[in-house]
C-alpha cells in the first residue's frame, strides 16, 4: 500500500482467486463509483479498484491488530483503528499529522470520516448478505462424567465417550475380515481351538515377480565359488 | 482555574461527539456489507467484538474509494474535455467511463503504484538484440 507497483497482471489473476468476497466487493465499488458519479467503467478498472478495497481493509485491520498485540492486547479498540488509519492516511497526509503528541481520541481523520457520514448518502448493498451461522459445537462427556469404563485397557477415563455405534461397527469389521479374535492376548485368552484363518486374497491385476538382492549390489555367490 | 474548567468542558465535549459520531454508526448503513468486512477483518487476524468499529472500519474503506473515485472522475472529465486534434476521432457521446489511465493518476496521490503493462511478449528474450541473446 505505500508505493508498492502492482503489476496489473496481478490483478488479472481473477479466474484463480475470483471468490465469492471478492465479487461482493467488486459490486460494492460498483454502487460507489456510481454515486460518485461515473457513468460507467472498464471491467479491469473496477477489478482493480475492487481488489485494493480490499487490500486496504486488511491493510487496516492487520495494522490495527499489530497495534494491539504490541500493547498486550488480543482484541483492537478504537485507538488502535485511528492509529491504523492516520498510517494509511500518510501518504495524502492529515491536519496535525507532524505533531507526534496529538490526541488519538481527537484525530483529524475520525473528523474527517465524521464529516462524510454526515455528508454523504447511504448506498446499501445490492442484495442482502447472509450471515454464516455459528457452528454448533458439540459437549462431548467423558467416561468419567458419564461413568462407565472405556472398552480397551489404554483408553483413559477422561476421554470423550466412543460414538455409540463404534462398538458395533468394530465387531461387524472384524467379522467381515475373518480376523475376530485375531489380536488378543493368548496369555489372558488362551484359545487352543483357535486357528489362523487364511483369507484368499487375490491381486487385482498380475504383477512380475520382484527380485532384489542384499549385499550392495555384490554376487557373493561368485566369491565362495 | 477559568482555563483548566473551559479544558475540561472542552474534553467533555470531544468525547461526547466521539460518542455520538461512534452511536450513529449504527444507523447508518454502509455500501461495504459487514458480512464481507468482517470477513476481511477475520482473514488479517483483527479482532474485535464491537459492531461500531466494525462499521468504522466500513466506512473509512467506503470513504477511501470514494475519494479515489471522485479524483478519477476528475482525471475522466479532464481527458474528455481536452482539446482533440483529429476531430473523426473525437467521441460522440461524452460519457463518463473510467479508464486505468484515469485510476492510476487518482491513485498515485494515495500512494498506490498500478502500473500498466507496457507490452506482453511471449517469452523473456523477445525484444532484445541478437548479440545479447546469444550471450544469455
Amino acid at each position: 500500500m505505500n508505493g508498492i507497483p502492482i503489476a496489473l497482471e496481478n490483478l488479472h489473476s481473477r479466474s484463480l482467486s475470483s471468490s465469492f468476497a471478492s465479487n461482493a466487493i467488486t459490486v460494492a465499488v460498483a454502487q460507489i463509483c456510481l454515486k460518485a458519479g461515473c457513468n460507467g467503467a472498464r471491467t479491469s478498472v473496477l477489478h482493480a479498484l475492487a481488489d485494493i478495497a480490499g487490500r486496504y481493509i486488511q491493510a487496516l485491520a492487520r495494522s490495527a491488530a499489530e497495534a494491539a498485540n504490541a500493547r498486550g492486547r488480543t482484541n483492537s479498540n478504537l485507538l488502535d483503528i485511528t492509529r491504523a488509519i492516520e498510517d494509511l492516511c500518510s501518504n495524502s497526509g492529515f491536519r496535525f499529522a507532524s505533531d507526534p503528541m496529538r490526541p488519538l481520541l481527537k484525530s483529524a481523520v475520525l473528523k474527517e470520516i465524521a464529516a462524510f457520514v454526515r455528508s454523504a448518502d447511504e448506498i446499501p448493498f445490492a442484495r442482502p448478505m447472509r450471515r454464516k451461522e455459528a457452528e454448533k459445537v458439540r459437549v462431548l462427556m467423558s467416561f468419567a462424567q458419564v461413568g462407565k469404563e472405556p472398552p480397551l485397557r489404554q483408553v483413559p477415563r477422561w476421554l470423550p465417550c466412543f460414538p455409540e455405534l463404534w462398538e458395533k461397527g468394530k465387531r461387524k469389521a472384524l467379522v467381515d475380515s475373518g480376523l475376530e479374535g485375531f489380536g488378543s492376548d493368548p496369555v489372558q485368552n488362551p484359545d487352543p481351538k483357535r486357528r489362523l484363518v487364511v483369507v484368499n486374497r487375490e491381486l487385482p491385476v498380475v504383477r512380475a515377480r520382484v527380485k532384489f538382492r542384499i549385499g550392495l549390489g555384490k554376487d557373493t555367490r561368485k566369491s565362495k565359488k | 482555574m477559568n482555563s483548566s474548567a473551559a479544558g475540561g468542558d472542552g474534553k467533555h465535549d470531544d468525547e461526547s461527539a466521539l460518542a455520538e459520531f461512534l452511536s450513529s454508526l449504527m444507523d447508518y448503513t454502509p455500501t461495504i456489507p459487514d458480512e464481507l468486512v468482517e470477513h476481511y477483518l477475520a482473514r488479517s487476524g483483527f479482532q474485535c467484538p464491537d459492531l461500531r468499529l466494525t462499521r468504522l472500519v466500513a466506512v473509512a474503506s467506503q470513504k477511501f474509494i470514494t475519494d479515489v473515485a471522485s479524483d478519477a472522475l476528475q482525471h475522466c472529465k479532464a481527458r474528455l474535455s481536452a482539446p482533440v486534434k483529429d476531430k473523426s476521432k473525437q467521441p460522440k457521446e461524452k460519457r463518463l467511463i473510467l479508464t486505468m489511465d484515469d485510476l492510476s493518476k487518482a491513485l498515485r496521490e494515495h500512494g498506490v503504484n498500478v502500473k500498466h503493462q507496457e507490452y506482453f511478449a511471449d517469452n523473456p528474450s523477445t525484444g532484445m538484440d541478437p548479440s545479447t541473446r546469444e550471450e544469455n
